[in-house]
């Protein structure tokens, strides 16, 4: 089986990397390499999102210590059928002082049947390529107060934000502020996840979605305090009659939060006019497209819209691509990743607790595939993930928003499907209804 | 970093190659023996087999609409393509419902290999084994502008012509 051909490394970058510039927010590595000479490196890489990431490199040399940082940027793909991805080094930079001597950043390849990275800083000349010692995600545990000082001052913005993201800054774990939620009463998240995850070809991207989504708005629920109510329409269930069963026994509240996503096949009719998706119902190949396996996004949207939560999300990661059958005359119209809870409560609080209104959004335009991952999922639900933790990280200064949210999706899940990352795709362009306004 | 590239792949990937060989599966050497290539057009679904018509021929579960008879390059058009890992993405998926309109079958003298093509913009394949191999079926999307549908296009446009 290919899978067992990843190595550990390669899955740790490409379980949160998906396709090279796919890395999720605020994730964390270590890396250890020694050159040629025996001077010994320890790196830090910082990961923000699919667009910015950098390393800080402490070391010792000319009898000083050094924390250098260098940009990054990643390239993902496979050649003669292997797959590999490079993070290229740029603009390096000394946060200590510099010395008599540069630092030449360095360049990161993972392989898929290494175990560690390779490194080298000249891509030119292939003498100095050296393979790393360790490189490992760390997780809570690893950071501390004294490890996050070996690359980072004191006064800097980002040491202390990761001492927020990971505990380490008192002043906000100890004082458990008053929500400034503007609404009354009680407050549920209602989930509802559609995921085709029985379906050959895509399933196992479904099926990791599914986890990832449901840890998230979880774990966002628990740090919010308040209900949460998931309905699942998967495996052999997932049917067109199940997810009508699910949105018709499904009663929000004033104050409710509505989550909708759609992970599956998705079409359009040869002769539909409506720019939204029809959600392919259907968990064999054997059943025939019809009326009563095609669910159309915009229908799910109104009638989720119409129960009168608060606050309404619905997306479709699914293709947008015409199929040559018409549309069918209906009597009726009916209806990777884990968890990462460093969130930035108040951040969360806002986005979650002090918008209103409805927001639909799919990841391609009417003619357009949407491409999925097998190992990590379809690019616009990681897209969103991606958007959504970065929206309410402390590692961003401006307030949630979520139309910046959901830009940031459909930008992200085009930058994933663009030739310079994933080679064979074609660029989806998602598009989005958006009636958002702060509650006040 | 091309240069790079190149280098570890010639280099370090030496010994991923018995991972490589696999993107297409044990069933590529079925290609070593084929003895007769077929193609087919079929019904865009499956028919599940309690539900077939006696008097219709199947293919995979699949109702034959038309069989396009092949010359002897196109067969092995059809055969190169087949085998072209580079007419697959090893990668990624396209999230979009497969709708069968070919059927490629390869026969040897002791099993038949039968690709079942959902044509662009929804490119993909599924590979059905004869009963009596243990292989096991596979899908896999197709790459854009592949060379299995360009094969099969010339021979379905030679078709139409006449």
């Amino acid at each position: 089986m290919r899978k067992l051909c990843y190595s550990k490394a390669f899955f740790i970058l490409a379980a949160f990397c998906f396709a090279a510039s796919l890395l999720p927010a605020q994730d964390l590595f270590e890396l250890k390499f020694t050159d040629k000479i025996g001077v010994k490196y320890k790196g830090l890489l910082v990961i923000f999102n699919d667009t910015k990431m950098y390393m800080r490199i402490a070391y010792n040399a000319e009898d000083m210590y050094k924390v250098v940082q260098v940009d990054y940027s990643s390239e993902h793909g496979d050649t003669d059928g292997s797959e590999y991805l490079a993070l290229m080094g740029s603009n390096p930079r000394f946060i200590t002082q510099a010395g008599k001597y540069g630092y030449n950043p360095d360049h990161l390849i993972f392989l898929e049947d290494q175990d560690l990275p390779y490194l080298t800083d000249d891509p030119d000349d292939t003498s100095k390529l050296l393979q790393a010692e360790s490189f490992k995600t760390l997780s809570k545990k690893d950071i501390t107060d004294a490890y996050l000082r070996e690359f980072y001052a004191s006064e800097e913005a980002d040491y202390k934000a990761m001492r927020k993201m990971y505990g380490l800054d008192l002043s906000t774990v100890n004082i458990k502020k008053t929500p400034p939620n503007t609404f009354t009463g009680a407050t549920t998240l209602h989930l509802v996840i559609a995921a085709n995850t029985n379906i050959g070809d895509i399933g196992m991207s479904c099926a990791r979605d599914q986890a990832s989504l449901t840890a998230e708005f979880k774990g966002i629920a628990s740090s919010l305090g308040i209900a949460y109510k998931q309905y699942l329409i998967n495996g052999d269930n997932f049917t067109k009659s199940a997810v009508v069963n699910s949105l018709s026994s499904m009663v929000p509240g004033v104050n409710d939060i509505v989550i909708f996503v759609y992970r599956g096949h998705g079409f359009r009719w040869s002769d539909q006019q409506s720019a939204w998706p029809q959600l392919d119902m259907r968990s064999s190949p054997y059943t025939r497209i019809d009326a009563n396996t095609a669910l159309d996004l915009d229908f799910v949207f109104k009638t989720i819209k119409g129960k009168g939560g608060r606050l309404n999300i619905v997306l479709g990661d699914c293709c947008n691509s015409s199929i040559d059958i018409t549309s069918p005359i209906t009597g009726s119209e009916f209806l990777a990743m884990q968890a990462n809870n460093n969130y930035n409560s108040d951040k969360l609080r806002d986005l979650f607790m002090n918008y209103k209104g409805s927001l639909m959004a799919t990841s391609a335009s009417p003619g357009e595939v949407s491409w999925a991952n097998n190992a990590n999922g379809g690019f616009f639900t990681v897209s969103f993930l991606q958007s959504l933790r970065e929206e309410i990280s402390y590692m961003r200064d401006d307030t949630a928003d979520w139309r910046d949210l959901i830009t940031n999706t459909v930008n992200g899940a085009k930058r994933k499907s663009s030739k310079g990352v994933c080679s064979n795709c074609t660029t989806q362009n998602g598009i989005y209804h958006y009636d958002v306004a702060p509650k006040n | 970093m091309p240069k790079l590239l190149m280098y570890l792949m010639s280099v370090l990937l030496l010994g991923s190659k018995a991972c490589n060989s696999n993107i297409l599966g044990d069933f590529a050497k079925i290609f070593k023996s084929v003895d007769k290539t077929e193609l087919y057009a079929i019904d865009a679904f499956p028919t599940p087999a309690q539900e077939q018509d006696l008097s219709k021929t199947y293919i995979a579960d699949y109702k034959v609409m038309e069989y396009l008879p092949l010359s002897a390059d196109e067969a092995a058009s059809l055969k190169l393509a087949a085998v072209n890992i580079r007419n697959y993405d090893a990668l990624n998926v396209k999230s979009c419902p497969f709708i069968a309109k070919y059927a490629v079958r390869f026969t040897t003298a002791k099993e038949q290999l039968t690709y079942i093509i959902s044509p662009t913009p929804c490119g993909k394949t599924r590979l059905v084994f004869s009963a009596n191999t243990k292989i096991k079926d596979k899908s896999m999307d197709l790459t854009q502008e592949n060379g299995l549908e360009a094969a099969i296009q010339k021979v379905v446009e030679k078709s139409t012509v006449k």
